[in-house]
């Protein structure tokens, strides 16, 4: 168990680092690309990962940590309500419909390969 | 450069939580209890934060990006939820696995309205 935990432990500071960097850099002020880019990258890797089913020990580090870390569904969630309240209606709804679509796509190819 | 430090020690306390979470809390059936769990609450959290930040809270700069972006970001998922909706469709429970997107979607956003609120109330 507390393998377990150094494992998930050493992804979500690496995920975490790596969401901070993307999402500061490519935030913008049309769309989150950052928080995008991040959780469809984040999608792809975890199905990638999964699909190889390596030991459980790097799969909690790749899966569970790195992309459990760097792909985040608070933030999402803050942003497709943030929109949502200043009456971007149109906007809210397109970040939602890529967000989803994108991830549970790339998951899907990810894990296919 | 001590932000992402603290960043990544906050991303590591929130994805061990959330795998806690995970293993504790056994449950059974298909629906992803845990992590849709741990995104509502990590989504309130999240939101009642920033709002309260927003408003002028007590809590310095540094300390709401290293909770929010950092225990929260990684606390809460959403490569869990692509995957989870995945492998509910490789099974062919399809209607679980629109229920799950669903409930994820509209469930969180509910949590974010609620948390925004909470927020400005609570002064």
């Amino acid at each position: 168990m507390i393998w377990h935990i150094v494992a998930v432990g050493f992804g979500g500071f690496l995920g975490a680092i790596l969401r901070f960097e993307v999402s500061n850099r490519l935030n913008g002020s049309v769309l989150p690309f950052g928080t995008l880019l991040v959780n469809s990258i984040g999608s792809f890797f975890i199905g990638w990962i999964v699909g190889m089913e390596l030991p459980l020990q790097w799969t909690l580090f790749w899966a569970t940590g790195v992309a459990g870390a760097l792909t985040t569904y608070s933030t999402l969630m803050k942003e497709i309500w943030t929109y949502w309240k200043e009456g971007r209606i149109g906007r809210s709804a397109a970040y939602t419909v890529l967000t989803f679509g994108l991830g549970v796509g790339l998951a899907y190819i990810g894990f296919s390969l | 450069m001590r932000v992402r430090l603290y960043i990544g020690i906050a991303g590591a306390i929130g994805a061990v939580t959330r795998l806690l979470v995970g293993q504790l809390w056994i449950v059974n059936g298909a629906f992803p209890v845990a992590t849709f769990a741990v995104n509502m609450v990590g989504t309130l959290l999240l939101c009642i934060l920033v709002e309260r930040a927003r408003l002028g809270g007590h809590l310095s700069p540094l300390a709401v990006t290293v909770i929010t972006v950092g225990f929260l970001g990684a606390f809460t998922t959403f490569s869990a939820v692509s995957l989870e909706t995945i492998q509910l469709l490789k099974d062919g429970l399809m209607v679980i696995a629109g229920a799950y997107v669903f409930c994820c979607l509209f469930g969180g956003l509910t949590m974010a309205a609620f948390g925004f609120t909470l927020a400005r109330k609570v002064t």
